[in-house]
């Protein structure tokens, strides 16, 4: 049942017909035991009456069961037979509808017999001074009439009472679910730029953690949607700056009289045409890094060295420790690249003489420090962002390359980090997942190699 | 009319020091916020040509460091940016136009030009004195009429006297409007040229007040 209201309802529903289905049938067994013994009670008196009456000479025995159909109250009592058998066995009289047949032949007391096809209770009492035995019985099926319009006069309304009911519960499970109803309102209406929360506190206490997760999910729409703004508007930056650099330059050759002057122009705009088009690259594998988030299947394995030592052109100011020297990693040989060489680019411009790598095997570290002028602590956290260039930048940098590195690193599992190095430079650390690294060396053992 | 141009990018900038150049103006480059302040605080500009984004802070800064002061400026923001949120801030923290990336130098040079004319008070494009008149877009000179021939430097020169006819304006002021910060100046430049001026418009067109400067008569 997909539905809550038709689940909630259901349930409801069927506890609630449990319920009264229960009530009714102990009404049923509580009413007919009852009725039982106030109908046996009244044969016993009848009888008894009778007897009394024969006994005291006010009546006698011929007109003794109209006497007991006379005074019946209710249509059910003239359903009471009255039979008067004389002690020597002789049927004295007998009301209306009395079977000629003896009621019973059981001794004075409550006894059943079947007469005529019926089933009849009977309370028979004997009386020696009179000389004769009176018996007052009634048809159980009479009986039996009487409990069931009994019960049906309860159940009946009950049955009235549990549609009735019914209609309650729909409304009230309706009701219920007003205010997820008006969540779900709420949520359609949104624009969907809308970076304001939905209200909280809510209407009710069952939905605020449902309208929190819902908000969190907002919050980080909102901070993707003005990541996406911000990148896009640095990247449009980014590339009307070298436009803007073209179109003067071309201007200045275009007009300028002095052969120089042109020449120079002609040469920045070839200068700013290759800086551009690296630009456009850049741009293309960072989207290109950030759309694919998972790793090829196609894994490589080579020791840390091997390919350091391949992205960074083997740059003779690397310097291995113990620790790096025992790494082997599981790679993607497109991610790898992408992380390793930006980093190692980024490390061998600022380098002055040495650029470190090395490897925590507790952290699952990957390290590569330089010894250059490093990031002031302010920026650290910046220069992963797209576009974030230090004062220090180089002019030909896009400032792209780490994001390119981060968004490739994020795809292999791996994250990427920025300290300062304990010579000031800049430490880059990238945490490894413990699976890409390959157990044929026991990382953990630097003597190890 | 001296300039500074603040741009990081160092082909647009190097293209704006030769365009504007090109155009008869004085024209210092600087890449940076802290170089800017540094400029601006040391010598005098008529018009300042900012970018937004540099990298050890934001060009409003230099603007509004250059509206605190009492400094007379013309100040035209470049903005590669598509929030207009960008240019109005730009605009209420005192800049006098803004040009989105890519520009055109030309419609750079009028708007400049435009900026001036509004900074000195006046609406024409022509500049006249008497009678003098002077086109700052072609660079040309008239006098009764005539076509007057001057050097580069020599309309600088009226040019900067003819905008504000009635004010001194000091020799180290005319300067600075005539060399960079490279160029070599010779102690008597200004003076060749306001002899060279004199002999063309006549003796007593241009007044010297001894000890100040020089002004219009």
């Amino acid at each position: 049942m997909r539905s809550i209201r038709i689940r909630l309802f259901a349930i409801i529903a069927l506890c609630s017909a449990l319920a009264w289905g229960a009530a009714a049938v102990w009404i049923q067994v509580r009413a007919a035991s009852e009725i039982q013994q106030v109908l046996d009670r009244r044969l016993m008196e009848s009888a008894q009456m009778v007897s009394s009456l024969l006994q005291a000479g006010q009546l006698t025995a011929a007109d003794a069961p109209e006497r007991v159909q006379g005074m019946a109250a209710s249509r059910y009592e003239r359903q009471l037979s009255c039979q008067i058998w004389s002690l020597r066995g002789e049927l004295v009289s007998r009301s209306d509808g009395a079977p000629s047949q003896r009621l019973t032949d059981a001794p004075d007391g409550f006894s059943e017999r079947m007469v005529d096809g019926e089933r009849w209770r009977t309370y028979s009492v004997s009386n020696p001074q009179a000389g004769v035995q009176v018996l007052v019985g009634d048809k159980l099926h009479m009986r039996d009439r009487l409990v069931q319009s009994i019960v049906i006069g309860l159940v009946g309304p009950a049955l009235l009472g549990l549609v009735a009911l019914a209609f309650l519960i729909w409304w009230s499970v309706d009701r219920g679910l007003a205010p997820v109803r008006a969540l779900t309102g709420a949520l359609i209406r949104r624009d969907v730029d809308d970076p304001e929360p939905l209200p909280t506190p809510t209407a009710v206490r069952e939905l605020e953690p449902f309208v929190a997760a819902l908000n969190s999910l907002i919050d980080r729409l909102a901070a993707a949607r003005s990541r996406e703004a911000a990148f896009t508007a640095a990247a449009a930056h980014e590339l009307r700056t070298p436009l803007a650099g073209l179109r003067l330059q071309a201007q200045v050759a275009a007009s300028s009289r002095d052969d120089e002057r042109r020449r120079h122009a002609l040469d920045q705009i070839i200068a700013s045409v290759d800086r551009t088009s690296t630009l456009v690259t850049q741009l293309l594998e960072l989207a290109r890094q950030e759309s694919e988030p998972t790793v090829q299947p196609l894994r490589r394995e080579a020791s840390l060295e091997e390919l350091v030592r391949e992205f960074a052109e083997d740059d003779h100011r690397l310097s291995f420790t113990g620790a790096a020297l025992g790494v082997r990693l599981q790679v993607d040989p497109d991610r790898i690249g992408a992380l390793l060489g930006n980093v190692l680019t980024n490390a061998r411009q600022y380098a002055d003489a040495v650029i470190m790598v090395d490897f925590d095997p507790e952290r699952l570290i990957l390290c590569f420090e330089d010894d250059g002028p490093g990031v002031p602590d302010a920026d650290l956290e910046r220069i992963g962002q797209p576009f974030h260039r230090g004062r220090q930048a180089s002019p030909g940098g896009s400032g792209l390359g780490l994001s390119i590195a981060d968004a490739a690193a994020s795809a292999h599992g791996w994250r990427l980090s920025y300290a300062r190095a304990d010579s000031g430079g800049l430490k880059v650390e990238v945490m490894v997942q413990a699976g890409d690294l390959s157990r044929s060396v026991d990382p953990s053992d630097p003597a190890a190699h | 009319m001296r300039l500074l141009v603040v741009e990081d990018d160092p082909i647009l900038r190097d293209g704006l020091d030769a365009g504007l150049s090109d155009l008869g103006w004085t024209v210092e480059t600087v890449g940076s916020v802290d170089e800017a302040l540094a400029a601006l605080r040391s010598s005098n500009f008529d018009a300042l040509v900012l970018d937004l984004g540099l990298p050890d802070g934001e060009g409003l800064d230099v603007l509004r460091y250059a509206r605190t002061g009492d400094i007379d400026i013309g100040v035209i923001i470049l903005t590669a940016r598509d929030a207009a949120t960008d240019r109005i801030d730009g605009l209420d923290a005192g800049a006098d136009d803004y040009l989105a990336k890519p520009f055109n130098l030309d419609e750079l040079a009028a708007r400049l030009r435009a900026i001036r004319r509004r900074l000195l008070g006046r609406a024409a494009p022509m500049l006249r004195h008497g009678p003098l008149v002077m086109d700052p877009k072609a660079r040309r000179a008239w006098l009764s009429d005539r076509d007057l021939i001057l050097s580069r430097r020599e309309f600088a020169v009226l040019e900067a006297l003819v905008e504000r006819p009635v004010q001194i304006v000091s020799r180290s002021r005319i300067e600075e409007r005539l060399y960079g910060w490279q160029e070599d100046i010779s102690s008597n430049a200004v003076e060749v040229h306001i002899h060279h001026l004199r002999a063309k418009l006549g003796p007593d067109f241009i007044r010297t007040v001894r000890g100040v400067g020089y002004t219009l008569s």
